[in-house]
C-alpha cells in the first residue's frame, strides 16, 4: 500500500495552508491565491495516478 | 490481505481529514479519495486469485463460462459506481451521486440483456416441446 501518497498530500495541504496564511498577511492576496492553486494542481495530478492504478486493477481484474 | 494496516490506514486518514478539513477542505477531498483508491485497489488485488479458482469451479459444472464472466463484470460496475458515488456524497453532491448509481444501473442491465435473451429462448423452447 502506498501511504506515502498520503502524507504527502497531507504535508502539500499544511504547507499551502501556512504559505497562504502568510502571503495574506503580508499583503499578497492575488499570490495567495495563485500558491493554493498550485498545490491544488499537484495534488490532483498525484491522485489522478492512484485513480487509473485502481481503474486498470479493476478493468483487469473483472474483464471490463 | 492486511486486514490491521487497511483498519489502520481508514483511521489515519479520518485523522488526517479532520486536520486539514480546518485549513484547507479541498485537500481533505484529496485524501479521502486517494485512501479510498488505495484500499479498494489492495482489496481487489488480494481478491484477483480466488476469481479464477471460482472460474474453474464453475467450468467444472458444465455451465456456459459466459455467464459467470458477466456476473464478474456486474461486479466490478458495482464496484467502480459504488467508489464514486460514495465520494461524491461525502463531498455533498448527492444529486451525482445518484447520477453514477444510475450509470451503475443501466450498465449492469444492459450486461444482463444476453441473459434475459436466454431466459426466454428456453421457456420458448419449452413451450414449443408441450
Amino acid at each position: 500500500m502506498d501511504v506515502d501518497f498520503i502524507f504527502r498530500i497531507a504535508a502539500i495541504g499544511i504547507i499551502v495552508a501556512v504559505l497562504n496564511q502568510l502571503l495574506v498577511r503580508s499583503g499578497r492576496e492575488d499570490q495567495a491565491m495563485l500558491t493554493s492553486l498550485a498545490g491544488l494542481v499537484v495534488v490532483l495530478l498525484m491522485i489522478i495516478n492512484v485513480i487509473g492504478d485502481l481503474f486498470d486493477t479493476i478493468k483487469s481484474v473483472f474483464g471490463l | 490481505m492486511n486486514v490491521i494496516g487497511g483498519i489502520a490506514l481508514c483511521l489515519l486518514g479520518s485523522a488526517l481529514c479532520v486536520l486539514l478539513a480546518g485549513y484547507r477542505p479541498e485537500f481533505s477531498m484529496a485524501v479521502v479519495v486517494c485512501i479510498g483508491a488505495i484500499i479498494l485497489g489492495s482489496i481487489i488485488k488480494n481478491i484477483a486469485p480466488i476469481m479464477d479458482d471460482m472460474s474453474a469451479l464453475i467450468s467444472r459444472t458444465g455451465l456456459d463460462s459466459g455467464y459467470f464472466k458477466i456476473a464478474l463484470k456486474a461486479l466490478g460496475i458495482c464496484y467502480i459506481t459504488a467508489f464514486a458515488a460514495d465520494i461524491c456524497r461525502d463531498f455533498g453532491q448527492t444529486a451525482l451521486a445518484s447520477k453514477a448509481e444510475l450509470i451503475g444501473k443501466c450498465a449492469v442491465f444492459l450486461l444482463c440483456v444476453p441473459l434475459l435473451r436466454a431466459i426466454v429462448n428456453i421457456a420458448l423452447s419449452f413451450i414449443g416441446e408441450v
